[in-house]
């Protein structure tokens, strides 16, 4: 490479390249059931992209159906929205990753 | 960036390191644990609980790593217990669809670098601290996360072939590419959220007169019976690397029979209730919900052996 930097492990083989690319953990949250959340960052300033993944709680019996959170992203403010009149509400799991 | 710390960043501007961001970095490879249920109706499903204790409170980053082309999700994620120590169990839910003992995928952990043991006879690389020069964000001997595609997927709207045929239809799945990657070396982070349910009724009617029958029209007794049988579904959101190809699915989560049945005997035109009776699971609702478009990562599990 002729720019940017490499990391090695002592046995030789490259650990980290800026050739990579990956996503940093800015937050991990439970936005519980039938409610809003709303979190702003002041660390992902700067951040040229920010994304969201969600995950179910299973706590309900499996022939539930559960509705889960929107999640929108605006600037640097997340917000878990629950959204739906069906069935029951879950909580949710919102990783929040930027880069 | 503040006037301390580090930050690296490539050519498309993307953070690759921060003092103030945490990396995600492997922690292990594991199998499933148990087998919390399955069934073979409708595609069949088996549900595998997978465990993992990990000393951080917050949710670890599930790669899953296919070892069959069935769909398959993570369907549920939490902590199951705290050990004396301080330690999280975290439980992991897979399902995978198949009806005779679809393999269970391998599941790549990914959590803080706090979390991950340090190679101890590792003294080579970088470590990066957050502001109280304790917490670390980045140790590049504990494999951070490298992410090789991803992008983002909306469920598929359709999922059967007619009313009355309840097996997931592959024909109408959401297709994506492997952003070059391999079929054999690709491990995707999807979360399934989306459910939905499917059923269909059928009816049954019988009238049986012990009088005399005129023309249609029974002169004396006659026993009426009627009964519903409703049959259904419930499906779960999921993935399979297949063709070549990233697709998002359903899967059959759940099955179900509900049915409602009613006899009333008539004396020359006089109406007698002769009861009626439920019985079977009832079915949940009828529709789809959790529709969104998601987020799905992919990574190479050669990157951590």
């Amino acid at each position: 490479m002729s720019y940017g930097f490499e990391l090695f492990r002592s046995d030789g083989t490259l650990g980290f390249s800026s050739d990579n690319v990956t996503w940093n953990q800015i937050d991990a949250f439970i936005a519980l059931a039938g409610v809003t959340v709303t979190k702003t960052y002041t660390t992902a300033v700067g951040l040229s992209e920010i994304i969201t993944l969600q995950f179910m709680l299973y706590t309900l019996d499996p022939d539930t159906a559960a509705e889960t959170h929107t999640v929108s992203i605006s600037g640097t403010t997340v917000t878990a929205t629950p959204v739906g009149t069906q069935g029951a509400y879950s909580d949710t799991y919102v990783v929040v990753l930027g880069r | 960036m503040s006037t301390y710390g580090f930050h690296a960043q490539n050519t498309s501007g993307q953070v690759l390191i921060s003092s103030n961001l945490q990396n995600f970095h492997f922690h292990s490879v594991i199998t499933y644990s148990s087998i919390l249920g399955d069934h073979d109706t409708y595609g069949g499903m088996v549900n595998y609980r997978f465990q993992i204790t990990l000393d951080s409170t917050k949710p670890p980053l599930v790669f899953l790593n296919p070892q069959c082309n069935s769909i398959q999700a993570v369907i549920g994620v939490d902590i199951l217990t705290t050990t004396t120590s301080g330690d999280s169990v975290w439980g992991i839910d897979v399902a995978v669809a198949g009806t005779s003992s679809p393999a269970a995928p391998k599941l790549y952990i990914f959590t803080e670098p706090g979390a991950v043991p340090t190679p101890v006879s590792d003294s080579y690389g970088l470590t990066v601290y957050t502001p109280d020069g304790v917490t670390a964000t980045f140790d590049s001997r504990k494999s951070p996360l490298l992410i090789n595609g991803g992008s983002n997927i909306t469920p598929p709207t359709s999922i059967i072939a007619s009313t009355n045929a309840l097996s997931p239809v592959e024909t109408h799945w959401v297709e994506h590419s492997l952003n070059g990657l391999s079929a054999t070396d690709i491990m995707f982070c999807a979360p399934s959220l989306a459910q939905a349910e499917r059923e269909y009724t059928t009816s049954q009617h019988n009238e049986d007169c012990t009088g005399l029958d005129v023309c249609g029209a029974c002169i004396g007794w006659e026993e009426v019976w009627d009964r519903s049988d409703t049959w259904w579904a419930f499906y779960r959101n999921g993935f399979q690397i297949k063709d070549n190809k990233f697709k998002s699915g359903w899967l059959t989560y759940n099955v179900g029979h509900h049915y409602h049945e009613s006899e009333s005997d008539r004396f020359i035109g006089i109406k007698y209730d002769g009861g009626s009776g439920s019985g079977g699971q009832q079915a949940i609702n009828n529709g789809q919900i959790n529709m969104n478009s998601n987020a799905y990562l992919f990574s190479k599990p050669s990157l951590y052996t």
